[in-house]
């Protein structure tokens, strides 16, 4: 081997690592620019966190775009007054990332989930760190005895609530409504009357259906329907029944179940009710569910059930759109059997901690506080949360129904049963079925059966 | 040493990385060094010295995995409790899995069937045409683009409302005088998976154009001249002399692709995630282990896969030494 060689070697050797080495150099951290416009802090309320110049915090959770900037505007109030750097990097994928990296040793110091079973999956690893004193203090204070359980594991507090969302709405014009003399209706008959009264009225028109309904979300295709029939069993089957079957305690195509599936299919899969603005009863499965709401603004349809968050689609599709109770859009809360039995169905965000150190137990007792509540209501858009230290002059528009259906006594809340079924069900059959429900027109018995088939064993 | 294991500022970071690129090189020049210091090293020592590094590193990144994959393959949800031979039955029995083992079967025979076909057939008629560089680009354009991109740009071709498919349908159907919508092709069971395979197909024409082209190119002059003496005519030529010549190429590239099609994952994942019956097993692999936590059902399918997939490499590798022998 001569020395020509060896320098030819040594010289490609260098080339492709520094090629290996450059392409292995991506994945960017939080941004951590400094608003100028997050006005003055008062940072009297952030005197008991200390001093924290220098120390870092690293947040993983699944708001990006829009909802990281307000997110990040929140931490920052936190960053000015106790020196901390918080990094939030924001993912679609928390659900099946945050496992891995859990596994692989390289958890963030604060991971926000949004499915109790997630919680219940986390700490089985052993490796979330119980909520520190302070931040349990602020728990007990400022959250409802429902959602301490939810964030608790065998009684133990394991994760603090970061915010909820409420999903028995559905959407309507009142601009519309007011112009038809249509009333909101009080009950679930009433409901079904001015649906047919709608459907007598638009007879004339193809395109004009008293609803519109869209379930397609690309690889989340179908979440939507969830929604619907997990209205209907609290509505017609009770929230004890509800609670038995999210757990699987009655099997999931329980004849009570059927009934309730039964009766929201007397508006779904009735052609002369949907699908306002879109098509036939089949083009449900490939409406996505972000366009469902323009119709009610359009006038070919006038009515959509829908969470609460749908307000940023109608902000972000067409800013003139007035959201309001005398406006372009506005919602009602989904009316139960009779005028005095309110249901609501909501989620929510709970963050955990892979770490004890001084700092993250400190930003732990931020993220279950007051300031912290006030700050995500101000800065993110059709946002609420559960913490009940917060100034409600904060809350703008219909979150202000939102917050006020949430923490009414005579409300029955329950969770999102989606998130609280397996995942192989709350995300997997459960979505997919209510799509084929739909576009293969499988009849109510058959998508309940094929889901309870799809059950994990032993779970 | 903490700062640079788990670097968290772009200077440690950019630091981590030269040491990296460092420590590779050291590594390599000690192995040359060592190689080089004896005068007189036999053949098996020099043989040593570059392999060692080599099997560390194949122990450690290839071969620990596959055992650990094996291993929780025959375990529970989180590897916990040993279950046999059951996730393989799950996979072998529920019909969910029938339908995604059928797909991938699909996805491994039509995707190297037509690509090598539509790559052969392009290669012999843009042969030694005026504009053959050009016609050969365009054809190979698609390799230049990411399969997420281009199953993204196809999810608006296929799109019911707006879609190019939907257009021509209804086009063709109003040449008929017949009015019809447009169904929803990407839900639509079993065309869908033949729409996500055409894809796949696209993406690869032009890759076995380039290789087959330049096997067509490496047939030596005068045995064409010869086949034109004989009087073969064209089509002839095509079946008795250069498919013959260049057999070992076509079944290196149709191996390769083959191996592409058993591995779809991206386009699935992009253009359907699966749902409305297209899933495939890689799609089927990352559902289960990642969104559902299955790591076991998870573990079983990726051996499935590579189970499969061991003829197939074996057989190319053969083809390739084959080919290199006729070059």
């Amino acid at each position: 081997m001569n020395k020509g060689k060896v320098a030819k070697g040594l010289a490609l050797a260098v080339s492709i690592a520094t090629l290996v080495g450059v392409a292995g150099c991506g994945s960017s951290g939080g941004s951590n620019k400094s608003d100028s416009e997050s006005s003055k802090v008062e940072c009297s309320p952030y005197k008991k966190y200390g001093d924290l110049s220098g120390k870092k915090i690293s947040v993983y959770t699944l708001w990006i775009d829009q909802d990281a900037d307000a997110i990040t505007k929140v931490f920052n109030q936190f960053e000015s007054c106790t020196g901390a750097k918080v990094e939030h990097e924001g993912s679609r994928d928390v659900a099946s990332q945050l496992p891995v990296r859990v596994k692989a040793g390289s958890a963030p110091d604060i991971a926000a989930v949004s499915q109790p079973g997630m919680i219940k999956t986390m700490s089985a690893t052993g490796k979330v760190k119980p909520v520190p004193k302070d931040a349990a203090e602020n728990v007990t204070k400022y959250y409802s005895k429902d959602w301490q359980d939810y964030s608790s594991v065998d009684g133990k507090l394991v994760a603090i609530p970061l915010d909820a969302n409420v999903k028995s709405f559905v959407w309507y014009s009142p601009k519309k409504f007011k112009e038809k003399g249509y009333t909101v209706p009080q009950t679930w008959d009433e409901m079904m009357d001015l649906t047919k009264k709608i459907a007598q009225d638009t007879k004339n028109d193809p395109n004009t259906k008293p609803w519109s309904v869209g379930l397609e979300g690309g690889a989340d295709s179908g979440w939507p329907g969830t929604d619907w029939l997990e209205d209907a069993v609290i509505r017609f089957a009770g929230g004890e029944t509800y609670s038995k079957w999210a757990s699987h305690e009655i099997p999931f195509n329980d004849p009570q179940i059927l009934n309730a599936f039964k009766e929201i299919g007397k508006i779904v899969k009735n052609a002369a009710y949907v699908n306002g603005g879109f098509g036939d009863v089949q083009s449900i499965a490939s409406t996505a569910w972000q366009d469902a709401g323009n119709p009610l603004v359009e006038g070919t349809s006038y009515m959509m059930h829908m969470a609460l968050f749908y307000e940023n689609n109608y902000d972000s599709s067409n800013p003139d759109i007035k959201i309001a109770p005398d406006g372009d859009a506005w919602a009602f809360q989904m009316p139960g059997k009779d005028k005095d039995t309110k249901s609501m169905l909501g989620g929510g965000n709970f963050a955990m901690a892979f770490s004890d150190r001084p700092e993250v137990q400190q930003f732990q007792a931020f993220l279950a506080s007051p300031e912290f509540a006030n700050g995500y209501v101000k800065f993110k858009k059709s946002a609420i949360t559960p913490n009940s230290g917060i100034d409600t002059n904060n809350l703008k528009g219909l979150s202000k129904l939102a917050y006020s259906s949430l923490t009414d006594k005579g409300t029955t809340f329950r969770f999102d049963a989606s998130d609280l079924m397996p995942s192989e069900v709350g995300s997997g059959s459960f979505w997919k079925q209510m799509i084929s429900y739909f576009a293969q027109d499988k009849s109510e018995q058959e998508v309940l059966d094929a889901i309870e088939q799809s059950w994990p064993k032993g779970q | 040493m903490d700062t640079i294991l788990h670097p968290d500022t772009n200077l440690t970071k950019l630091l981590a990385m030269v040491l990296a690129v460092l420590l590779f090189v050291g590594v390599m020049a000690l192995v040359l060094f060592l190689t080089n210091l004896p005068k007189r090293m036999p053949s098996w020592g020099v043989a040593i010295m570059f392999l060692t590094p080599t099997i560390i590193l194949l122990c450690f990144g290839l071969l620990y995995p596959t055992v650990m994959t094996v291993r929780s393959s025959f375990y529970g949800r989180d590897g916990t409790n040993a279950v046999g031979f059951a996730n393989y039955v799950t996979i072998f029995t529920q019909p969910q899995f029938l339908q995604v083992l059928l797909n991938t079967i699909l996805w491994t025979i039509l995707v190297p069937l037509f690509s090598t076909g539509i790559g052969l057939v392009y290669a012999v008629l843009v042969d030694r045409t005026r504009f053959e560089k050009l016609e050969k680009a365009l054809l190979f354009l698609p390799m230049a683009i990411s399969m997420v991109s281009a199953s993204i740009v196809w999810k608006f071709v296929y799109d019911q409302k707006v879609g190019l498919l939907s257009a021509l349908y209804t086009g063709v159907a109003r040449l008929f005088g017949q009015h019809v919508v447009a169904p929803q092709w990407l839900m639509s069971a079993p065309i869908n998976t033949f729409l996500l395979i055409f894809v796949m197909i696209w993406l690869h024409a032009g890759y076995s154009m380039t290789i087959l082209s330049a096997a067509i190119k490496a047939i030596p002059e005068d045995l064409v001249e010869a086949s034109r003496l004989d009087g073969l005519n064209g089509r002839q030529q095509f079946f008795y002399l250069t498919i013959p010549m260049i057999r070992p190429a076509i079944l290196v590239v149709t191996t390769t692709v083959a191996m592409g099609g058993l591995k779809a994952f991206d386009v699935v994942r992009t253009m359907t995630a699966g749902n409305y019956g297209t899933s495939v097993i890689a799609n089927e692999f990352y559902t289960q282990s990642f969104q559902y936590q299955n790591a076991g059902l998870g573990a079983s399918l990726a051996v499935v896969m590579f189970i499969v997939v061991i003829p197939l490499i074996v057989f190319n590798v053969h083809q390739m030494r084959k080919s290199q022998e006729v070059r």
